[in-house]
């Protein structure tokens, strides 16, 4: 557990890697991953486009909702984590409203700039459902300030929290309709319905590690188990040799787990509390 | 140190891909109409084994299960389609579709099926009318979350067979059964599903949910062409 009166500070690491399969087929990588660190917390976010026929430009709808989702969850720090009433107090914490609909009209309005040049086109709903469609892309995205996690998913990927005994616990909970490789996605009609936010006050017992991965790293596992054994298992990589060498690992390891496993794209986000990682106290 | 760091995670193992032949062995295949499916299937295999090398993520699995009167595993593993040989069928008695229906149902369910497969390929095979409730076979298919998501096709033998029932099997509007009148066209159209249906299956990319028509996510192929040559079942 986290030390009583110390903040908890955050620290991030990222990759991505081409899908085996991809790499075959000579397809681009159509994930995408963005992370920042501020004195606030730190703020990450992994897409997948779709890569079907019907949206080939998914590696750039990818790239734009991990963009939007940086932007808009950027003022959250300021806007959302107020000064506390009283220590410890679960009111200081406040999700504007409306934010999965922003977010998502955000992404909306990015394609339309960029399908239409900026040019002031006039397109019925189909027409704009069809442009969308092209771009199609899942977003998943994690606020962690010292005192609340925020964590949206729309689309297929995972979000793991791992405590400092290495359990896991999944924060959202898994979507039905999320199966045989079917997904919500940005590109849809009232798609901020469909994303699943999830706040969770962690002054008195933050996670040692969050995971973020697009769907390819899972799929490569022969089982949920062996899938979520990667959550002790970076953190004891972490603790021992701290985030920078696992960081420098993870393209390795993610390239195996595609050539073994799914052979999709994989990217795995990594958010870390400063004081479980071997070297990052000091920073 | 960072060199002796093991990669993080349990095994891991490429997307299962079952592929399922549901075969017609009533009284009224026998002769040259079991002989050619014997054959046809033989055929695909080397074939069906190219698509797999092709797409090393997807773990191409084969069994076989037959109906005539009853129904049964004819190739009960899911076998590697490295090791999958095919061992001839013999004809005679009704056909219990149903029943057979029934028992892929069974081996869809999860588990023996786990989330992560890849869909499904089922092909039904058959040149008569059902003498089962075939309807409670597909009704159990249909509610089997990896039913619904299979890649279902079918083939028709001859010219009693029941498209309808095999339209309902397949279940999507797109996709009609296809015609085998001679040998030639079973040969074709089986090298067909095993190869182009099966490479569609191995890499499919994300689809919206509820999009399809079909309720299943894979991008079906060009149909090959019509058969040509003397009709002669």
């Amino acid at each position: 557990m986290a030390q009583s009166g110390v903040q908890v500070k955050w620290r991030t690491a990222e990759c991505r890697v081409r899908g085996a399969a991809h790499k075959l087929k000579d397809k681009p990588c159509q994930d995408a991953v963005k992370a920042i660190e501020t004195p606030d917390g730190v703020i990450l976010a992994v897409a997948d486009g779709h890569g079907s026929e019907r949206s080939p430009n998914s590696a750039e709808g990818a790239e734009a909702a991990v963009d939007v989702a940086i932007e808009q969850l950027q003022p959250f720090f300021k806007n959302c984590c107020k000064p506390p009433a009283k220590p410890n107090s679960i009111e200081r914490f406040t999700l504007p409203d409306g934010l999965p609909r922003k977010i998502t009209q955000e992404w909306w309005s990015r394609i339309l700039f960029k399908e239409t040049s900026g040019e002031d086109i006039p397109l019925n709903e189909d027409e704009k459902n069809e442009i969308f469609r092209k771009y199609g892309a899942t977003l998943l995205a994690v606020v962690a300030s010292a005192e609340y996690l925020v964590i949206f998913q729309l689309g297929d990927g995972d979000v793991l929290l791992v405590d400092e005994d290495g359990s896991i616990n999944r924060p959202i909970e898994r979507d039905p309709r999320l199966f045989a490789d079917e997904t919500t996605s940005l590109c849809l009609p009232e798609a901020w319905l469909s994303m699943e936010v999830k706040s969770i006050p962690i002054s008195n017992n933050p996670p040692a590690l969050i995971l973020v991965s697009t769907d390819g790293y899972s799929n490569s596992f022969v089982s949920t188990e062996d899938f979520e054994q990667t959550g002790s298992d970076y953190l004891q990589a972490i603790r021992r040799d701290g985030l920078e060498a696992v960081s420098a690992k993870l393209e390795g390891w993610l390239n195996e787990a595609s050539e073994q496993g799914s052979g999709d794209d994989i990217t795995l986000g990594i958010i870390c509390r400063a004081d479980m990682a071997k070297g990052e106290t000091e920073r | 140190m960072a060199e002796d760091l093991q990669r993080p995670g349990g095994a891991m193992s490429s997307r299962p891909l079952h592929f399922i032949f549901i075969t017609d062995c009533s009284g009224s295949m026998a002769g040259d109409k079991i002989q050619a499916l014997n054959n046809a299937i033989r055929e695909a295999i080397p074939h069906m084994r190219e698509v797999a090398k092709d797409n090393p993520n997807a773990d191409v699995l084969v069994r076989s299960v037959k109906f005539s009167s009853g129904a049964g595993w004819h190739i009960d593993q899911p076998t590697p389609v490295d090791q999958f040989n095919w061992v001839n069928l013999i004809a005679s008695g009704v056909t219990d579709m149903g029943k057979a229906l029934s028992l892929v149902a069974q081996q869809l369910h999860i588990p023996p099926m786990n989330e992560r497969a890849l869909p499904p390929v089922l092909v039904l095979i058959s040149d008569g009318q059902p003498t089962d409730d075939y309807a409670a076979g597909l009704s159990a298919l249909l509610n089997e979350p990896w039913g619904k998501k299979a890649v279902r096709m079918a083939i028709a033998i001859g010219d009693d067979a029941d498209r309808d029932v095999l339209s309902e099997f397949i279940a999507n509007p797109e996709i009609q059964p296809l015609e085998a009148n001679n040998p030639e066209s079973l040969v074709q159209n089986i090298k067909w599903v095993s190869t182009a249906v099966l490479k569609a299956a191995s890499a499919p990319p994300s689809q919206l949910t509820n999009s399809s028509k079909s309720n299943n996510n894979v991008p079906i192929p060009q149909l090959p062409p019509a058969a040509t040559g003397p009709a002669v079942w």
